[in-house]
C-alpha cells in the first residue's frame, strides 16, 4: 500500500518529479564520470611509478632502511628469493644493490645512483631492456654499465665509451673501477633519468667488494589490491627483526599523499554538488508536504499512524532518488567501460607534460563498483537527510490544523 | 445503549485577544442509530465539538465515553488506532485521496485494518453498491462529481464499520440534487443498518432530516430537540 501510494503520489506533479529525478541523474552521472576518471588516473600514476622502479612491496635490512650506507647490505639467499617468487600473487622477486658512485669522464663528474640489477629479472620490473635509445641490453654473462638518457647527455658518453666509477666499498673499502657503456636509455622519471646507471650485479659486487650481497628485494606483484596481504606473508618469512618489509605506500609516502590531497580537493567538490541536490530534494519534499497537508490531516484522521505517513513521504523521496540513481547508472557504466578501454589520449603539449613525468599520455577511467555503490549510498543519505524535517513535522502535526488548512 | 457520550467538556482556545471557550462544558448523549444534526451559526462550536467527540482533539475539562472507553486518556498512537476502527468520518471538502480510485479510497481503511483481501473486496463492493456507485468504482476522484465523490466519502466512512458517522457539513459543497441524493443514502443507510450520524451543519435540507438537532451558541446547547 505505502509503496503504491507513495509511486503515485510522485507522479501527481510530474514536471517536478522529473526535474528531481534529472536533478539525482545529473549530479550522480558527474560524480561517478569523475571519480572513475579519478580512481583510472591514479592508478595509472601509481602503477607507472611501481612498475618504472620502486615496485609492490621491498625488502631492506633494517639497518639499511634507517640508514642507507652500504655498510648495511643483506646476503643475497637463493632460498628466500624462491620463496617469496611462490607465493601466489607474486610476479617476480628482484634483487637489487643500491650505492653511490663518483662518475668520472675527462670533462665532467657527477654523483650517481647506481643500481646493481639481475639482467634478466630486472626485466620483469623496469624492463631497462624496453627503455634502450641507444647501444643495446646486457647480452648473456656481460657485464657493463646502462645510463640514463639525460645523464649521459651531461657526462658526454655514448655506447662503447668507458666510465670511471668511484665510491665507497664494502667494510670501509674505497670503490673504484672502469666500466664499459653497453646502452642509453630513456627513464620516466625525469629525476631517475638526470642520475641512474644500471650495472650488472656481478660487476656492482666486484667494485663495491660486497660479494653476494643485496640493498634490497624488490617484488612486482598480479594484483596492487594484495598488496597489504603479501607484505603480511612476506614478513613472516623475515620474522627475526633483522629486515623491514615495506609497502609502496610504506616506502613513497609522499606519492600517496599527493594523490590524497588530490582526492580531498575532489571530494569537496563531490561535497558541494551533493549539497545542491540535497536542498533541491529537500525543496521538493517541502512542496510536497505542503501542498499536501489537508490530505496527510485526513488521512491521520481516518486511522493511518504518524509513522506509515511519514514512510509514505520517504518512500516517495525513495522512488525518486532511486530512479536517478538507476538512470545514471544505465548511462554511467557503459560511458566508465568505454573510457576504461579506450582512454581519453592527450597529445600537444598535455601530452608532452605526461610524457615529461614518465607516464604514457592517457587519462583512463576506472570502473570500480564500490566506487558505484558508495555514491549511490551518499545520494541515498542525502535523501534520507532530506526527509527528516518533513518526516519530524508529519509526527508534529495536528489534524485539526491540518484539516483546517 | 449509549455510543457516544460526552460529560462537560470544555476546550478553550488562547489568543491574543483573550481565552474563546469555543466548547463550554457540553454533555451530550448518543444512541446507537441516531441521525442527528448540530446546528448553530459561525463560531458556536459545532466543528470544534464534532473534532472532539471524533477523538481529533482533546477537551481541556470533562471526558468523552465512546461504548464506555474514555478516549481522553488514550495516547496520539492508540486514539489514531480508535478512531481507525470506531468513527467515521465525512469531511465538508470530500477529501479523498486522489492518487486513488474510489474502490481504493474505501478499500484503504481496511488495509490499515489489515482486514484480509477477499474481506475487503466484498465490503468495498458492498459500501459503494450502497451509495449507488457500484459502477464508478474505478474512477479516481478527478473523474467524479463532487456528489459523487461525497458518497465514496460516506462509503469510506462506512466501510470500517464504525460506531458512528461523524460528518462535518457534508452538503456545503453539494448542489441541491447531489444533496438530496447523498442526505437519502444516509438517511437509508441509518433506518435499514442502524448506522450512527452525527452531522455538524449549517443545511436546513439536513436539519429538515434530522431526528435529532441540537443548537449550539456560543460553544453551549442551548436547544437539544428530538423529532
Amino acid at each position: 500500500m505505502i509503496l503504491i501510494l507513495a509511486w503515485r503520489n510522485i507522479w501527481r506533479n510530474r514536471r517536478r518529479t522529473l526535474i528531481t529525478i534529472a536533478s539525482v541523474f545529473f549530479a550522480l552521472l558527474f560524480a561517478l564520470l569523475m571519480r572513475a576518471l579519478q580512481v583510472g588516473t591514479y592508478d595509472h600514476m601509481l602503477r607507472s611509478m611501481l612498475d618504472a622502479y620502486t615496485g609492490y612491496i621491498q625488502v631492506y635490512s633494517t639497518d639499511y632502511y634507517y640508514d642507507r650506507s652500504i655498510d648495511h647490505l643483506f646476503e643475497q639467499d637463493e632460498a628466500v628469493m624462491a620463496g617469496i617468487s611462490e607465493i601466489p600473487g607474486v610476479k617476480a622477486a628482484i634483487p637489487r644493490l643500491e650505492t653511490f658512485a663518483l662518475a668520472i669522464t675527462a670533462r665532467q663528474t657527477k654523483g650517481v645512483m647506481l643500481l646493481g640489477i639481475d639482467p634478466e629479472r630486472e626485466k620483469l620490473l623496469s624492463n631497462p631492456a624496453g627503455r634502450i635509445t641507444q647501444g643495446r641490453y646486457y647480452r648473456a654473462g656481460e657485464g657493463g654499465l646502462l645510463l640514463a638518457g639525460r645523464l649521459a647527455a651531461y657526462l658526454g658518453v655514448e655506447p662503447g665509451d668507458t666510465l670511471t666509477l668511484m665510491g665507497m666499498g664494502c667494510q670501509g673499502a674505497s670503490a673504484a673501477g672502469l666500466f664499459v657503456v653497453r646502452g642509453i636509455l630513456k627513464l620516466p622519471n625525469p629525476d631517475l633519468d638526470r642520475r641512474l646507471i644500471y650495472i650488472d650485479l656481478p660487476s656492482v659486487r666486484e667494485y663495491t667488494g660486497c660479494s653476494n650481497m643485496l640493498s634490497s628485494i624488490v617484488i612486482n606483484l598480479d594484483d596492487v589490491n594484495q598488496t597489504a596481504a603479501i607484505r603480511d606473508r612476506i614478513s613472516h618469512m623475515f620474522s627475526d627483526k633483522t629486515f623491514r618489509v615495506l609497502t609502496y605506500e610504506e616506502n613513497s609516502p609522499e606519492l600517496i599523499q599527493q594523490i590524497d590531497s588530490d582526492k580531498a580537493s575532489g571530494y569537496i567538490f563531490l561535497g558541494l554538488l551533493y549539497l545542491i541536490v540535497g536542498f533541491g530534494v529537500f525543496g521538493t519534499v517541502l512542496m510536497m508536504i505542503s501542498e499536501r497537508r489537508k490530505e496527510t490531516g485526513v488521512m491521520a484522521a481516518i486511522g493511518m499512524q504518524r509513522l506509515k505517513l511519514a514512510l509514505v513521504v520517504v518512500t516517495e523521496m525513495l522512488w525518486m532518488g532511486l530512479l536517478g540513481i538507476a538512470s545514471s547508472y544505465v548511462v554511467s557504466i557503459p560511458l566508465v567501460w568505454y573510457l576504461q578501454e579506450f582512454p581519453i589520449r592527450f597529445t600537444g603539449e598535455m601530452g608532452e607534460i605526461y610524457l615529461n613525468y614518465g607516464l604514457e599520455p592517457i587519462m583512463p577511467a576506472r570502473l570500480d563498483l564500490m566506487v558505484n555503490l558508495w555514491q549511490a549510498l551518499i545520494v541515498l543519505l542525502i535523501i534520507f537527510i532530506s526527509v527528516i524535517y518533513p518526516v519530524i513535522s508529519i509526527f508534529k502535526m495536528k489534524e485539526t490544523e491540518a484539516l483546517r488548512s | 445503549m449509549n455510543v457516544l457520550e460526552t460529560r462537560s467538556i470544555t476546550r478553550i482556545y488562547k489568543e491574543a485577544a483573550g481565552e474563546i471557550r469555543a466548547v463550554d462544558g457540553i454533555s451530550l448523549t448518543f444512541q446507537k442509530g441516531e441521525f442527528a444534526a448540530i446546528v448553530g451559526p459561525s463560531g458556536s462550536g459545532k466543528t470544534t465539538l464534532l473534532n472532539l467527540m471524533g477523538g481529533l482533539d482533546r477537551p481541556d475539562t470533562g471526558s468523552i465515553l465512546v461504548d464506555a472507553v474514555d478516549i481522553c486518556g488514550l495516547n496520539a498512537r492508540q486514539l489514531v488506532d480508535f478512531r481507525l476502527y470506531n468513527i467515521g468520518f465525512v469531511f465538508q471538502a470530500y477529501n479523498l485521496i486522489p492518487v486513488l480510485t474510489a474502490e481504493e479510497n474505501v478499500e484503504f481503511i481496511m488495509q490499515l485494518q489489515k482486514r484480509p483481501r477477499a474481506e475487503r473486496r466484498q465490503r468495498t463492493h458492498e459500501v459503494l453498491a450502497a451509495v449507488g456507485l457500484a459502477d464508478r468504482m474505478k474512477s479516481r476522484p478527478a473523474k467524479l462529481s463532487g456528489g459523487q465523490q461525497q458518497r465514496v466519502a460516506v462509503a469510506r466512512a462506512l466501510a470500517s464499520k464504525p460506531k458512528f458517522v461523524l460528518a462535518d457539513e457534508p452538503t456545503a459543497n453539494l448542489d441541491s440534487k447531489s444533496a438530496e441524493n447523498l442526505l437519502e443514502i444516509m438517511e437509508k443507510l441509518n433506518r435499514e443498518e442502524s448506522i450512527t450520524f452525527i452531522f455538524s451543519t449549517h443545511d436546513p435540507r439536513v436539519v429538515a432530516r434530522a431526528r435529532r438537532v441540537i443548537t449550539l451558541v456560543d460553544g453551549k446547547v442551548i436547544r437539544d430537540e428530538t423529532a
